[in-house]
C-alpha cells in the first residue's frame, strides 16, 4: 500500500512538473518591439510593429503607409541638384489618433515631420513638400544604376496612440547631373 | 519485290512526317520565345507595349500635352499634363523613367503599387531645355525640337514606352533697355 502511494505521488509530481515547464515554455515571449505584418519587393519593405509582445493587438488598427511613386527629378542638368517626392504619404489608424510621420532620407537625417491634431489619419500631397526635397544628383553610376546617379535609401515611419508603428523602407534613384 | 518496296514506302513515309510534326513544334517554341510588340504609331509620336504574352497586362503610358515654353529669354521648360500607366492587379509597376534627348531626367519607383500617376506639378516648373533660334526645327517661328522617351516596366516582366517629340518656341532675344531721360 505504501509502495503504491509513493509511485503515485511521484507520477502525479512528474505530471504537474511537465505541465509546468510547457506552460513556461509557452509564456515566454521576445521581449522588445516585435514585427506585426511585412511586405518585401525588391528594394522596398513595409511593416507594422508593435512596442511590446504583451501589448501586441492581433489586428492592429494602424495600416501601412501608402507612399506610390517616390520620384527623384533634375530639373535643370546643368545643376547638379535633384529633388526627391512622394505622390502623397499616406495611413491611418482608426479608431485612434494619428500622432507622428516622419520622412528621412538615411544619408541626410529626417526631412520631413508630420504631427497629428486629433486625427485618425493623415495625408500629405506631394505639393506640401515644394519642389520635393532637394539633393545631390551625383555622376553617373554613382549609385550602383550604371544610367542614373545617387541612391537614396529613405524611411516613412508613422506612429499611432495605441503605440504601434508602420514604415516604408525604400530606395529613389536619382538621374545622374552632367559629368 | 513489292513488298520490300511497300515497307520501304512505309519507312519514308513516317520519316517525312516526323520531320513535319518537329517542324511544326520547332517553329512555335521560336514564336513563344520572341516578345510581342504591341506599337501604335502616329506621324511624330509612337507608343508600344513589350510583352511575351499576347494580351499584355500593363497598359500604354498616358501622357498627353507635352508642352515646351518659354518661362524666360533663353530658358524653355518641357512637361506634360501627367503621366500615368497601369499594370495588372497582381503585378506591380517597379518604375517609370523620363528621358529628354538620351538623358534620364526623372525616375519614379514603385511602392506596392499596381499604377503610377505624376501629375504635370510634381515635377515643378518641368525640364528645363535649350529653347533654340526660330527655324532651328524647320518649323518657322519656333525653336528646338527635343525627343522624349518615357519608359515603365512592371514585375511581370511586361513594359511600356511612349516616343515622341515637343518642339520650343524659339529664343527670340527681346533685351529692354532701361529708358533714361536725358535733362
Amino acid at each position: 500500500m505504501r509502495k503504491f502511494a509513493i509511485a503515485t505521488l511521484v507520477i502525479t509530481s512528474l505530471f504537474v512538473a511537465t505541465f509546468a515547464v510547457i506552460g513556461v515554455v509557452l509564456g515566454q515571449t521576445p521581449l522588445g518591439p516585435i514585427v506585426l505584418s511585412r511586405e518585401t519587393q525588391n528594394e522596398s519593405t513595409r511593416e507594422i510593429v508593435a512596442p511590446e509582445a504583451i501589448a501586441a493587438p492581433q489586428q492592429p488598427a494602424i495600416g501601412f503607409i501608402d507612399s506610390p511613386s517616390a520620384t527623384c527629378y533634375i530639373p535643370d542638368p546643368g545643376q547638379d541638384s535633384c529633388y526627391v517626392n512622394w505622390y502623397y504619404l499616406s495611413v491611418g489608424a482608426s479608431p485612434n489618433y494619428m500622432l507622428t510621420m516622419t520622412v528621412t532620407l538615411n544619408d541626410i537625417g529626417p526631412v520631413a515631420h508630420t504631427q497629428g491634431f486629433f486625427q485618425t489619419s493623415m495625408y500629405i500631397p506631394y505639393n506640401m513638400l515644394g519642389q520635393g526635397i532637394k539633393v545631390p544628383c551625383g555622376s553617373l553610376g554613382a549609385g550602383g544604376n550604371p544610367q542614373l546617379g545617387n541612391a537614396y535609401a529613405y524611411t516613412i515611419r508613422a506612429r499611432d496612440s495605441a503605440g504601434l508603428s508602420s514604415a516604408n523602407y525604400g530606395t529613389v534613384y536619382c538621374p545622374a547631373s552632367n559629368p | 519485290m513489292s513488298r520490300k518496296w511497300l515497307s520501304l514506302a512505309m519507312v519514308a513515309l513516317t520519316v517525312t512526317a516526323l520531320a513535319v510534326v518537329v517542324n511544326v513544334l520547332a517553329a512555335r517554341a521560336a514564336k513563344a520565345l520572341t516578345p510581342i510588340v504591341v506599337v501604335e504609331e502616329t506621324a511624330e509620336a509612337r507608343r508600344e507595349i513589350q510583352s511575351d504574352i499576347a494580351s499584355p497586362a500593363i497598359s500604354f503610358i498616358d501622357s498627353p500635352s507635352a508642352t515646351c515654353y518659354r518661362a524666360s529669354v533663353g530658358t524653355c521648360y518641357i512637361g506634360w499634363s501627367y503621366l500615368s500607366v497601369s499594370a495588372s492587379t497582381s503585378q506591380y509597376i517597379i518604375s517609370m523613367t523620363v528621358s529628354i534627348d538620351d538623358r534620364i531626367r526623372a525616375y519614379h519607383s514603385g511602392f506596392f503599387q499596381t499604377s503610377m500617376y505624376i501629375p504635370g506639378d510634381m515635377l515643378g516648373s518641368g525640364f528645363k531645355v535649350a529653347c533654340g533660334w526660330p527655324g532651328a526645327s524647320g518649323v518657322p517661328g519656333l525653336g528646338y525640337t527635343h525627343n522624349y522617351v518615357i519608359r515603365a516596366a512592371e514585375t511581370g516582366g511586361l513594359k511600356s514606352a511612349n516616343y515622341g517629340t515637343v518642339t520650343c518656341p524659339a529664343d527670340k532675344g527681346v533685351v529692354f533697355l532701361p529708358f533714361v531721360t536725358r535733362h
